[in-house]
């Protein structure tokens, strides 16, 4: 796999997002006025990221700001060390809290500090854990924006959060969209079943977010699932910033 | 009537004054039998348009390891619309009824009716 | 799943119903047909008697209706061999309900061990879910 291309037709958040959603492991070279910035993909996390001396996150802060410049994506190229440990959504969270364009929409309104970003995500982690606690065959569960970026997310199976949540972000658009054109009203939720698995989507309101949760088809009930959905998206909700 | 058409007609009876539409379509969206007694609720353009969704259920149900898609309920302020895989696939059925039917009633007649409506597909 | 969890103990609640009254299954379902909880032998089929007891509780509200009568409390689905399906329909914080249980047998009481059921069911609602 690779890829070749300017910033002006593909910005460094979206490159980020789709090989990290794309679980690759990569070398993305960034050329920008003169400067070379390196990052390093493994299986769907950014791992490290170089920048001259600098090293480590403050590098991707830095170089989301490049609008302009040449990129280059190669495929299989394995990272000489690790210098970030933060998921690539939180990477992405915290670049476009530090943009002065936000370029990805989080928050309703920004929080003022890093730590404050961190605790809202704690937060909504909690309430998800407590759901958890109240669904009957529990699996997983995701707060996620509909542009496919994860706030929070919960799991006791081996479920990957951040693909499930960029999938399920997918269907939730495409159903959207097929309900809007046909005229048949708002959409409340979208429930999958599958060989194993019941898979749930509610809005919360205003639409911007979803809340998705997966149960175990065994042990899981339809009406449990929409019931305690319905429940924690109140709370949820009343959990984001005004 | 083709029994195909047959076992629609029997199936909306028994969804009575819920029923809105019902369509037996195929992958490629386009309706094979059934239809709609609603004029605002184009049943061809659901039938492609929830062919759409099914494909992306399946796969995305796929990517997660959940296993192949039975069904997908779409639940909105004025309708259920369920969409249910028949067979091996190559054929879904979809049906949209009012928010005043009981939705785990018509979950369990899909169930039933299934086979009945593979088997009646001409091929 | 957490062992305080209102989901839980409700599934408990329902288990120890059906243990105390001999009965095979029972089902706590919205007014959709959708199980909330549930409790039941091998080979009984939570799902489809949600479904159909919302189907009947749909029903018994037009027959009522119609019958000027007051809102229903319960509903009894018999067989010609004594086996009964009742259904008891009560609000919870809004949200319609439906507590369904088999009686293998026409002799067996019921009556206060649903009552009891209905009880603790708006407890637990209240305690964990209001």
């Amino acid at each position: 796999m690779g890829m070749q291309g300017n910033l002006r037709d593909m910005a460094i958040a979206d490159l980020i997002q789709h090989t990290c959603q794309d679980r690759k492991t990569a070398q993305l070279r960034v050329e920008h006025s003169g400067q070379q910035a390196i990052l390093y993909f493994d299986k769907g996390n950014v791992v490290h990221a170089s920048l001259g001396d600098q090293a480590g996150e403050e590098v991707i802060y830095a170089i989301l700001r490049w609008e302009e410049g040449k990129f280059d994506l190669e495929g299989g190229v394995m990272p000489p060390e690790r210098t970030i440990k933060q998921s690539w959504s939180g990477l992405l969270l915290e670049g476009a809290r530090r943009l002065d364009e936000t370029g990805i929409s989080f928050f309703q309104s920004e929080p003022e500090t890093y730590l404050e970003a961190n605790e809202m995500a704690q937060k909504f982690e909690d309430i998800l854990k407590e759901l958890g606690g109240e669904v009957n065959g529990y699996l997983a569960s995701t707060l996620t924006g509909m542009d496919g970026i994860n706030l929070a997310s919960h799991t006791k199976a081996k479920v990957d959060p951040e693909a499930v949540s960029a999938q399920m972000a997918m269907l939730i658009k495409l159903v959207h969209t097929s309900v809007e054109k046909l005229g048949a009203g708002e959409i409340e939720d979208n429930l999958t079943t599958t060989d194993n698995a019941y898979l749930l989507i509610r809005f919360l309101p205003g639409k911007q977010y979803y809340l998705g949760i997966a149960a175990d088809r065994k042990n899981g009930n339809l009406g449990n699932m929409r019931l305690i959905s319905k429940m924690y998206v109140d709370r949820l909700a009343k959990a984001m910033p005004r | 009537m083709n029994k195909l058409e047959q076992l629609i007609y029997q199936f909306r009876s028994e969804l009575g004054a819920d029923f809105i539409s019902t369509d037996v379509v195929g992958m490629d969206g386009l309706s094979i039998a059934g239809g709609s007694i609603d004029p605002s609720f184009n049943s061809t353009d659901a039938s492609a348009r929830f062919a759409m969704v099914m494909k992306l259920a399946d796969k995305v149900s796929e990517k997660v390891s959940l296993g192949k898609v039975d069904d997908n309920l779409v639940t909105t302020d004025k309708a259920y619309i369920i969409s249910r895989f028949l067979g091996n696939g190559s054929y879904y059925w979809g049906v949209a009824a009012s928010r005043n039917a009981t939705l785990g009633n018509i979950r369990m007649m899909m169930n039933e009716y299934a086979d009945q409506l593979w088997d009646a597909i001409p091929r | 799943m957490n062992q305080i969890s209102g989901s839980n103990q409700l599934k408990n609640l329902l288990a120890q119903m059906n243990a105390e009254g001999g009965f095979p299954i029972s089902v706590l379902t919205d007014s959709q047909g959708l199980t909330i909880a549930w409790s039941a032998s091998d080979g009984m089929d939570p799902e489809r008697q949600s479904a159909a007891v919302a189907y009947m509780q749909k029903a018994a509200l037009q027959v009522g209706k119609q019958l000027g009568m007051a809102s229903t409390d319960e509903i009894s689905f018999v067989d010609t061999n004594g086996q009964h399906l009742v259904c008891r329909l009560f609000d919870v914080d809004n949200h319609c309900l439906i507590l369904a249980v088999m009686i293998p047998d026409r002799d067996r009481s019921y009556r206060r061990a649903t009552n009891h059921a209905v009880h603790q069911i708006h407890k637990i609602w209240n305690q964990f879910w209001k």
